[in-house]
Protein backbone atom coordinates (compact mmCIF):
# COMPACT_ATOMS: atom_id res chain seq x y z
CA UNK A 1 0.00 0.00 0.00
CA UNK A 2 1.39 3.41 -0.94
CA UNK A 3 1.66 6.06 1.76
CA UNK A 4 -0.71 8.28 -0.24
CA UNK A 5 -3.46 5.67 0.20
CA UNK A 6 -3.56 5.89 3.96
CA UNK A 7 -1.94 9.22 4.78
CA UNK A 8 -5.23 11.15 5.01
CA UNK A 9 -6.75 8.65 7.40
CA UNK A 10 -3.59 8.59 9.48
CA UNK A 11 -3.50 12.39 9.71
CA UNK A 12 -7.14 12.62 10.71
CA UNK A 13 -6.84 9.99 13.42
CA UNK A 14 -3.59 11.43 14.76
CA UNK A 15 -4.96 14.95 15.05
CA UNK A 16 -8.26 13.75 16.50
CA UNK A 17 -6.57 11.96 19.38
CA UNK A 18 -4.33 14.89 20.27
CA UNK A 19 -7.15 17.43 20.19
CA UNK A 20 -9.69 15.39 22.13
CA UNK A 21 -9.38 17.56 25.25
CA UNK A 22 -9.25 20.99 23.64
CA UNK A 23 -11.91 23.42 24.85
CA UNK A 24 -13.38 24.30 21.47
CA UNK A 25 -15.79 26.86 22.93
CA UNK A 26 -12.86 28.74 24.46
CA UNK A 27 -11.17 28.88 21.05
CA UNK A 28 -14.37 30.23 19.50
CA UNK A 29 -14.74 32.86 22.22
CA UNK A 30 -11.09 33.84 21.95
CA UNK A 31 -11.29 34.15 18.16
CA UNK A 32 -14.35 36.36 18.28
CA UNK A 33 -12.88 38.47 21.05
CA UNK A 34 -9.68 39.06 19.11
CA UNK A 35 -11.73 39.76 15.99
CA UNK A 36 -13.75 42.44 17.74
CA UNK A 37 -10.55 44.04 18.96
CA UNK A 38 -9.02 44.01 15.48
CA UNK A 39 -12.18 45.42 13.94
CA UNK A 40 -12.36 48.19 16.52
CA UNK A 41 -8.77 49.17 15.88
CA UNK A 42 -9.29 49.10 12.15
CA UNK A 43 -12.27 51.43 12.54
CA UNK A 44 -10.18 53.79 14.66
CA UNK A 45 -7.45 53.81 12.05
CA UNK A 46 -9.94 54.58 9.31
CA UNK A 47 -11.12 57.60 11.27
CA UNK A 48 -7.54 58.72 11.73
CA UNK A 49 -6.90 58.09 8.03
CA UNK A 50 -9.83 60.30 7.07
CA UNK A 51 -8.53 63.09 9.29
CA UNK A 52 -5.15 62.76 7.68
CA UNK A 53 -6.72 63.06 4.25
CA UNK A 54 -8.03 66.50 5.14
CA UNK A 55 -4.54 67.78 5.64
CA UNK A 56 -3.25 65.64 2.78
CA UNK A 57 -0.63 63.96 4.90
CA UNK A 58 -0.08 60.23 5.08
CA UNK A 59 -3.06 59.29 2.92
CA UNK A 60 -1.07 56.86 0.85
CA UNK A 61 0.21 55.13 3.94
CA UNK A 62 -3.27 54.80 5.42
CA UNK A 63 -4.61 53.31 2.18
CA UNK A 64 -1.73 50.87 2.09
CA UNK A 65 -2.40 49.92 5.69
CA UNK A 66 -6.05 49.23 4.99
CA UNK A 67 -5.22 47.27 1.90
CA UNK A 68 -2.76 45.05 3.69
CA UNK A 69 -5.21 44.41 6.49
CA UNK A 70 -8.08 43.73 4.09
CA UNK A 71 -6.17 40.84 2.61
CA UNK A 72 -6.16 39.11 5.98
CA UNK A 73 -2.40 38.76 5.97
CA UNK A 74 0.07 39.89 8.59
CA UNK A 75 -0.52 43.49 9.45
CA UNK A 76 1.94 46.12 8.42
CA UNK A 77 5.11 44.12 8.57
CA UNK A 78 6.72 46.61 6.22
CA UNK A 79 6.12 49.59 8.46
CA UNK A 80 7.72 48.00 11.50
CA UNK A 81 11.34 47.42 12.33
CA UNK A 82 12.46 43.89 11.54
CA UNK A 83 13.35 41.28 14.13
CA UNK A 84 16.92 41.09 12.94
CA UNK A 85 19.35 43.35 14.69
CA UNK A 86 23.03 44.02 14.42
CA UNK A 87 24.82 42.01 17.07
CA UNK A 88 27.08 43.98 19.36
CA UNK A 89 30.70 42.85 19.58
CA UNK A 90 30.24 40.91 22.78
CA UNK A 91 32.14 37.71 23.52
CA UNK A 92 29.79 34.76 23.88
CA UNK A 93 30.62 31.90 26.23
CA UNK A 94 30.36 28.58 24.46
CA UNK A 95 28.98 26.36 27.20
CA UNK A 96 26.55 26.48 30.05
CA UNK A 97 29.29 26.05 32.60
CA UNK A 98 31.30 28.83 31.02
CA UNK A 99 28.34 31.15 31.31
CA UNK A 100 27.72 30.24 34.92
CA UNK A 101 31.38 30.50 35.88
CA UNK A 102 31.67 33.85 34.19
CA UNK A 103 28.59 35.08 36.00
CA UNK A 104 30.06 33.99 39.29
CA UNK A 105 33.34 35.72 38.65
CA UNK A 106 32.13 38.88 36.97
CA UNK A 107 30.91 42.00 38.72
CA UNK A 108 27.15 42.05 38.73
CA UNK A 109 26.61 45.56 37.42
CA UNK A 110 29.37 46.80 35.20
CA UNK A 111 28.47 49.68 32.89
CA UNK A 112 28.92 47.32 29.96
CA UNK A 113 26.38 44.89 31.34
CA UNK A 114 23.92 47.67 32.01
CA UNK A 115 24.41 49.00 28.51
CA UNK A 116 23.74 45.54 27.11
CA UNK A 117 20.64 45.19 29.25
CA UNK A 118 19.40 48.52 27.95
CA UNK A 119 20.11 47.40 24.40
CA UNK A 120 18.07 44.26 24.99
CA UNK A 121 15.25 46.43 26.33
CA UNK A 122 15.26 48.57 23.19
CA UNK A 123 15.29 45.44 21.02
CA UNK A 124 12.34 44.06 22.96
CA UNK A 125 10.40 47.27 22.36
CA UNK A 126 10.99 47.03 18.59
CA UNK A 127 10.26 43.30 18.46
CA UNK A 128 6.99 43.55 20.37
CA UNK A 129 5.83 46.53 18.31
CA UNK A 130 6.46 44.50 15.19
CA UNK A 131 4.11 41.80 16.46
CA UNK A 132 1.31 44.10 17.64
CA UNK A 133 -1.46 45.60 15.52
CA UNK A 134 -0.67 48.94 13.95
CA UNK A 135 -1.09 51.85 16.28
CA UNK A 136 -0.08 49.95 19.39
CA UNK A 137 3.05 51.25 21.02
CA UNK A 138 5.55 49.88 23.51
CA UNK A 139 7.55 51.97 25.95
CA UNK A 140 10.03 51.11 28.65
CA UNK A 141 8.38 51.21 32.05
CA UNK A 142 10.85 53.49 33.77
CA UNK A 143 9.03 53.20 37.07
CA UNK A 144 9.61 49.44 37.20
CA UNK A 145 13.10 49.74 35.79
CA UNK A 146 14.47 51.24 38.99
CA UNK A 147 15.22 47.83 40.48
CA UNK A 148 14.75 45.50 37.53
CA UNK A 149 17.36 47.10 35.28
CA UNK A 150 20.13 46.64 37.81
CA UNK A 151 19.51 42.90 37.51
CA UNK A 152 19.66 42.93 33.73
CA UNK A 153 15.95 43.14 32.96
CA UNK A 154 13.67 45.53 31.16
CA UNK A 155 9.97 46.10 31.77
CA UNK A 156 7.67 47.52 29.14
CA UNK A 157 4.17 48.93 28.89
CA UNK A 158 2.02 48.12 25.87
CA UNK A 159 -0.44 50.79 24.79
CA UNK A 160 -3.23 50.16 22.29
CA UNK A 161 -3.79 53.82 21.50
CA UNK A 162 -6.35 54.33 24.24
CA UNK A 163 -4.28 53.38 27.23
CA UNK A 164 -1.85 50.87 28.66
CA UNK A 165 -3.23 47.36 28.19
CA UNK A 166 -0.32 45.05 28.93
CA UNK A 167 3.02 44.59 30.62
CA UNK A 168 6.00 42.74 29.20
CA UNK A 169 9.40 41.97 30.67
CA UNK A 170 12.63 40.60 29.24
CA UNK A 171 15.62 39.25 31.12
CA UNK A 172 18.72 37.67 29.62
CA UNK A 173 21.30 36.27 31.98
CA UNK A 174 23.41 33.35 33.09
CA UNK A 175 21.84 30.32 34.73
CA UNK A 176 18.31 29.01 34.65
CA UNK A 177 16.69 29.91 37.95
CA UNK A 178 13.15 29.91 36.63
CA UNK A 179 13.37 27.16 34.01
CA UNK A 180 11.21 24.85 36.05
CA UNK A 181 7.77 23.67 35.09
CA UNK A 182 5.51 24.38 38.03
CA UNK A 183 1.86 23.43 38.27
CA UNK A 184 -0.56 26.35 38.04
CA UNK A 185 -3.53 25.87 40.27
CA UNK A 186 -6.79 27.75 39.91
CA UNK A 187 -9.39 28.34 42.53
CA UNK A 188 -13.06 28.74 41.81
CA UNK A 189 -12.63 32.50 42.18
CA UNK A 190 -9.77 32.90 39.77
CA UNK A 191 -11.06 30.36 37.28
CA UNK A 192 -13.87 32.63 36.20
CA UNK A 193 -11.38 35.16 34.94
CA UNK A 194 -10.14 32.70 32.37
CA UNK A 195 -13.44 32.33 30.61
CA UNK A 196 -12.92 35.29 28.31
CA UNK A 197 -9.31 34.63 27.49
CA UNK A 198 -9.56 31.03 26.44
CA UNK A 199 -6.14 30.20 27.89
CA UNK A 200 -5.72 27.60 30.60
CA UNK A 201 -3.07 27.90 33.33
CA UNK A 202 -0.42 25.29 32.80
CA UNK A 203 3.11 24.57 31.82
CA UNK A 204 4.99 22.59 29.21
CA UNK A 205 8.63 21.87 28.40
CA UNK A 206 9.90 21.73 24.82
CA UNK A 207 13.31 20.69 23.53
CA UNK A 208 14.34 23.19 20.88
CA UNK A 209 15.46 21.99 17.46
CA UNK A 210 18.77 23.85 17.56
CA UNK A 211 19.60 22.79 21.13
CA UNK A 212 18.45 24.05 24.51
CA UNK A 213 14.97 23.88 25.95
CA UNK A 214 11.98 26.06 26.58
CA UNK A 215 9.49 26.19 29.43
CA UNK A 216 6.12 27.71 28.55
CA UNK A 217 3.84 28.75 31.38
CA UNK A 218 0.46 30.40 31.57
CA UNK A 219 0.20 31.56 35.16
CA UNK A 220 -2.97 31.33 37.20
CA UNK A 221 -4.68 34.73 37.43
CA UNK A 222 -4.48 36.70 40.63
CA UNK A 223 -7.51 38.08 42.45
CA UNK A 224 -7.92 40.85 39.87
CA UNK A 225 -7.60 38.48 36.92
CA UNK A 226 -4.04 39.45 35.98
CA UNK A 227 -1.98 36.62 34.54
CA UNK A 228 1.04 36.18 32.31
CA UNK A 229 2.41 34.08 29.53
CA UNK A 230 5.94 33.23 30.67
CA UNK A 231 8.50 31.80 28.26
CA UNK A 232 11.88 30.73 29.62
CA UNK A 233 14.37 29.65 27.00
CA UNK A 234 17.50 27.92 28.27
CA UNK A 235 19.89 28.28 25.36
CA UNK A 236 22.60 25.82 24.52
CA UNK A 237 25.22 28.45 25.41
CA UNK A 238 23.97 28.35 28.99
CA UNK A 239 22.14 31.67 29.05
CA UNK A 240 18.49 32.00 29.90
CA UNK A 241 16.06 34.30 28.14
CA UNK A 242 12.98 34.97 30.21
CA UNK A 243 10.11 36.80 28.56
CA UNK A 244 6.71 37.56 30.08
CA UNK A 245 3.64 39.30 28.81
CA UNK A 246 0.56 39.99 30.92
CA UNK A 247 -3.00 41.14 30.37
CA UNK A 248 -2.79 44.34 32.40
CA UNK A 249 -0.55 46.93 33.98
CA UNK A 250 1.57 46.04 36.97
CA UNK A 251 4.70 47.51 38.46
CA UNK A 252 3.67 51.12 38.00
CA UNK A 253 2.99 54.01 40.36
CA UNK A 254 -0.73 53.28 40.33
CA UNK A 255 -2.64 50.19 41.40
CA UNK A 256 -2.57 47.07 39.25
CA UNK A 257 -5.16 47.17 36.50
CA UNK A 258 -6.39 44.31 34.32
CA UNK A 259 -7.16 45.59 30.86
CA UNK A 260 -8.33 42.66 28.81
CA UNK A 261 -8.91 38.90 28.98
CA UNK A 262 -5.88 38.02 26.84
CA UNK A 263 -2.32 39.36 26.99
CA UNK A 264 -1.46 41.53 23.96
CA UNK A 265 0.74 38.76 22.50
CA UNK A 266 -0.18 35.13 21.87
CA UNK A 267 1.86 32.21 23.21
CA UNK A 268 3.36 31.68 19.76
CA UNK A 269 4.39 35.33 19.55
CA UNK A 270 5.91 35.22 23.03
CA UNK A 271 7.82 32.10 21.94
CA UNK A 272 9.16 33.93 18.90
CA UNK A 273 10.41 36.82 21.04
CA UNK A 274 12.08 34.55 23.61
CA UNK A 275 13.67 32.35 20.95
CA UNK A 276 15.13 35.24 18.98
CA UNK A 277 18.87 34.89 18.51
CA UNK A 278 19.30 38.65 18.75
CA UNK A 279 19.47 38.87 22.54
CA UNK A 280 22.82 39.91 23.94
CA UNK A 281 24.09 37.53 26.62
CA UNK A 282 24.73 39.42 29.84
CA UNK A 283 26.67 38.21 32.83
CA UNK A 284 24.00 39.02 35.35
CA UNK A 285 23.40 36.47 38.00
CA UNK A 286 19.78 35.43 38.52
CA UNK B 1 -22.79 36.05 4.75
CA UNK B 2 -22.63 39.56 6.12
CA UNK B 3 -24.13 39.06 9.57
CA UNK B 4 -22.59 38.12 12.91
CA UNK B 5 -24.85 35.08 13.14
CA UNK B 6 -23.43 33.88 9.85
CA UNK B 7 -19.89 34.24 11.17
CA UNK B 8 -20.76 32.33 14.34
CA UNK B 9 -22.35 29.52 12.39
CA UNK B 10 -19.29 29.35 10.17
CA UNK B 11 -16.90 29.37 13.12
CA UNK B 12 -18.83 26.79 15.14
CA UNK B 13 -19.06 24.34 12.25
CA UNK B 14 -15.47 24.76 11.05
CA UNK B 15 -13.47 25.18 14.25
CA UNK B 16 -12.83 21.45 14.76
CA UNK B 17 -11.40 21.00 11.28
CA UNK B 18 -9.36 24.20 11.54
CA UNK B 19 -7.90 22.90 14.80
CA UNK B 20 -6.97 19.62 13.12
CA UNK B 21 -5.21 21.46 10.31
CA UNK B 22 -3.47 23.82 12.73
CA UNK B 23 -2.31 20.99 14.97
CA UNK B 24 -0.89 19.00 12.08
CA UNK B 25 0.87 22.13 10.84
CA UNK B 26 2.48 23.18 14.11
CA UNK B 27 2.52 19.94 16.14
CA UNK B 28 1.53 21.64 19.38
CA UNK B 29 -1.96 21.79 20.87
CA UNK B 30 -1.52 25.21 22.50
CA UNK B 31 -0.02 26.77 19.40
CA UNK B 32 -2.79 25.22 17.31
CA UNK B 33 -5.36 26.98 19.48
CA UNK B 34 -3.46 30.26 19.05
CA UNK B 35 -3.36 29.83 15.29
CA UNK B 36 -7.06 29.06 15.05
CA UNK B 37 -7.94 32.00 17.27
CA UNK B 38 -5.88 34.26 15.01
CA UNK B 39 -7.54 32.76 11.94
CA UNK B 40 -11.03 33.19 13.37
CA UNK B 41 -10.25 36.78 14.41
CA UNK B 42 -9.22 37.64 10.85
CA UNK B 43 -12.28 35.88 9.47
CA UNK B 44 -14.43 37.91 11.88
CA UNK B 45 -12.89 41.15 10.60
CA UNK B 46 -13.22 40.11 6.96
CA UNK B 47 -16.72 38.65 7.29
CA UNK B 48 -18.72 41.73 6.17
CA UNK B 49 -16.64 41.88 2.99
CA UNK B 50 -16.99 38.22 2.05
CA UNK B 51 -19.41 38.03 -0.84
CA UNK B 52 -18.89 34.48 -2.08
CA UNK B 53 -19.93 31.86 0.51
CA UNK B 54 -18.26 29.13 -1.50
CA UNK B 55 -14.88 30.81 -1.06
CA UNK B 56 -15.14 31.10 2.73
CA UNK B 57 -13.52 27.76 3.50
CA UNK B 58 -10.67 28.27 1.07
CA UNK B 59 -10.09 31.74 2.48
CA UNK B 60 -10.04 30.43 6.06
CA UNK B 61 -7.41 27.86 5.13
CA UNK B 62 -5.39 30.50 3.37
CA UNK B 63 -5.47 32.71 6.47
CA UNK B 64 -4.60 29.78 8.75
CA UNK B 65 -1.69 28.46 6.70
CA UNK B 66 -0.27 31.93 6.21
CA UNK B 67 -0.48 32.61 9.94
CA UNK B 68 1.41 29.36 10.50
CA UNK B 69 4.07 30.08 7.89
CA UNK B 70 4.49 33.59 9.29
CA UNK B 71 5.01 32.21 12.80
CA UNK B 72 7.62 29.80 11.46
CA UNK B 73 9.51 32.57 9.73
CA UNK B 74 9.69 34.36 13.08
CA UNK B 75 10.90 31.23 14.82
CA UNK B 76 13.47 30.56 12.10
CA UNK B 77 12.97 26.84 12.44
CA UNK B 78 15.62 24.75 10.87
CA UNK B 79 14.84 22.30 8.11
CA UNK B 80 15.99 18.72 8.30
CA UNK B 81 16.82 17.18 4.91
CA UNK B 82 15.65 13.61 4.38
CA UNK B 83 16.72 10.91 1.92
CA UNK B 84 14.36 8.89 -0.25
CA UNK B 85 13.45 5.28 0.51
CA UNK B 86 10.88 2.91 -0.98
CA UNK B 87 7.23 2.72 0.04
CA UNK B 88 6.26 0.63 3.00
CA UNK B 89 2.95 -0.93 3.95
CA UNK B 90 0.97 1.06 6.53
CA UNK B 91 -2.03 0.46 8.72
CA UNK B 92 -3.90 3.69 9.60
CA UNK B 93 -5.32 2.07 12.74
CA UNK B 94 -1.83 1.37 14.12
CA UNK B 95 -1.38 3.88 17.01
CA UNK B 96 2.41 3.68 16.91
CA UNK B 97 2.37 4.52 13.25
CA UNK B 98 0.13 7.52 13.93
CA UNK B 99 2.53 8.79 16.57
CA UNK B 100 5.46 8.22 14.25
CA UNK B 101 3.67 10.14 11.53
CA UNK B 102 3.03 13.13 13.80
CA UNK B 103 6.70 13.11 14.81
CA UNK B 104 7.78 12.80 11.18
CA UNK B 105 5.47 15.60 10.14
CA UNK B 106 7.16 17.96 12.61
CA UNK B 107 10.51 17.41 10.92
CA UNK B 108 9.26 18.57 7.53
CA UNK B 109 9.92 22.14 6.41
CA UNK B 110 6.84 24.30 7.19
CA UNK B 111 5.70 24.68 3.58
CA UNK B 112 6.10 20.96 2.90
CA UNK B 113 4.04 20.25 6.00
CA UNK B 114 1.33 22.64 4.82
CA UNK B 115 1.20 20.95 1.42
CA UNK B 116 0.86 17.49 2.97
CA UNK B 117 -1.90 18.57 5.35
CA UNK B 118 -3.92 20.42 2.72
CA UNK B 119 -3.45 17.69 0.12
CA UNK B 120 -4.03 14.59 2.25
CA UNK B 121 -6.10 15.68 5.24
CA UNK B 122 -8.29 17.99 3.21
CA UNK B 123 -7.97 16.34 -0.19
CA UNK B 124 -7.41 19.60 -2.07
CA UNK B 125 -5.98 19.54 -5.57
CA UNK B 126 -2.43 20.71 -6.24
CA UNK B 127 -3.87 23.77 -8.00
CA UNK B 128 -6.04 24.71 -5.01
CA UNK B 129 -3.14 24.27 -2.58
CA UNK B 130 -0.97 26.43 -4.83
CA UNK B 131 -3.57 29.19 -4.60
CA UNK B 132 -3.86 28.89 -0.83
CA UNK B 133 -0.11 29.04 -0.27
CA UNK B 134 0.56 31.58 -3.00
CA UNK B 135 2.94 29.18 -4.75
CA UNK B 136 3.20 27.93 -8.32
CA UNK B 137 1.73 24.53 -9.20
CA UNK B 138 5.19 23.02 -9.97
CA UNK B 139 6.46 24.31 -6.62
CA UNK B 140 3.63 22.57 -4.79
CA UNK B 141 4.24 19.34 -6.75
CA UNK B 142 7.90 19.50 -5.84
CA UNK B 143 7.20 20.17 -2.16
CA UNK B 144 4.67 17.33 -2.15
CA UNK B 145 7.13 14.86 -3.66
CA UNK B 146 9.89 15.79 -1.25
CA UNK B 147 7.59 15.72 1.76
CA UNK B 148 6.22 12.29 0.90
CA UNK B 149 9.73 10.95 0.36
CA UNK B 150 10.76 12.26 3.76
CA UNK B 151 7.69 10.78 5.45
CA UNK B 152 8.29 7.42 3.79
CA UNK B 153 11.83 7.45 5.08
CA UNK B 154 10.91 8.35 8.61
CA UNK B 155 8.03 5.90 8.82
CA UNK B 156 10.20 3.12 7.41
CA UNK B 157 12.80 3.93 10.04
CA UNK B 158 10.15 3.77 12.75
CA UNK B 159 8.85 0.43 11.55
CA UNK B 160 12.38 -0.89 11.19
CA UNK B 161 13.23 0.04 14.77
CA UNK B 162 10.15 -1.76 16.02
CA UNK B 163 11.01 -4.91 14.10
CA UNK B 164 14.56 -4.99 15.44
CA UNK B 165 14.98 -7.06 18.63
Amino acid sequence: MDIEDYLGDLLERGAGESLARVDVDAVLRGGEHLGRRLRRRRRNRMVMGAAAAVVAVGVGTAAAIDHVEDTGHEELAATRPTLSATPAPTPTPSTASAATEAATAAPVSTPTSLALAQANGQKAVAMIEQLLPTGDTVTLNTYSLAGFASKGGSAMLINDGRGDVGTATIWVGAGSPTAVCTAQSTSADTGKNLLLGGLTPGCSVVNLAGGGSEVNTVTAPDAKGYYEIVVNVVRKDGYTVSFTVGNGVVGGPTAETVSQPLPPLTIAQADAVAQSTDWQPILFKP
Amino acid sequence: VDDEGGYREFAATRVAQLLRIAYLLCGDVHEAQDLVQTCLAKMYVAWPRIRDPERVDAYARQVLTRAFLSSRRLKRNSEIPMGQVPDIPGDPTDPDLRLALLEALRTLPPRGRAVVVLRYLEDHSVETVAGMLDLSVPAVRSLNTRALAALRGLLAEERGSRLRP
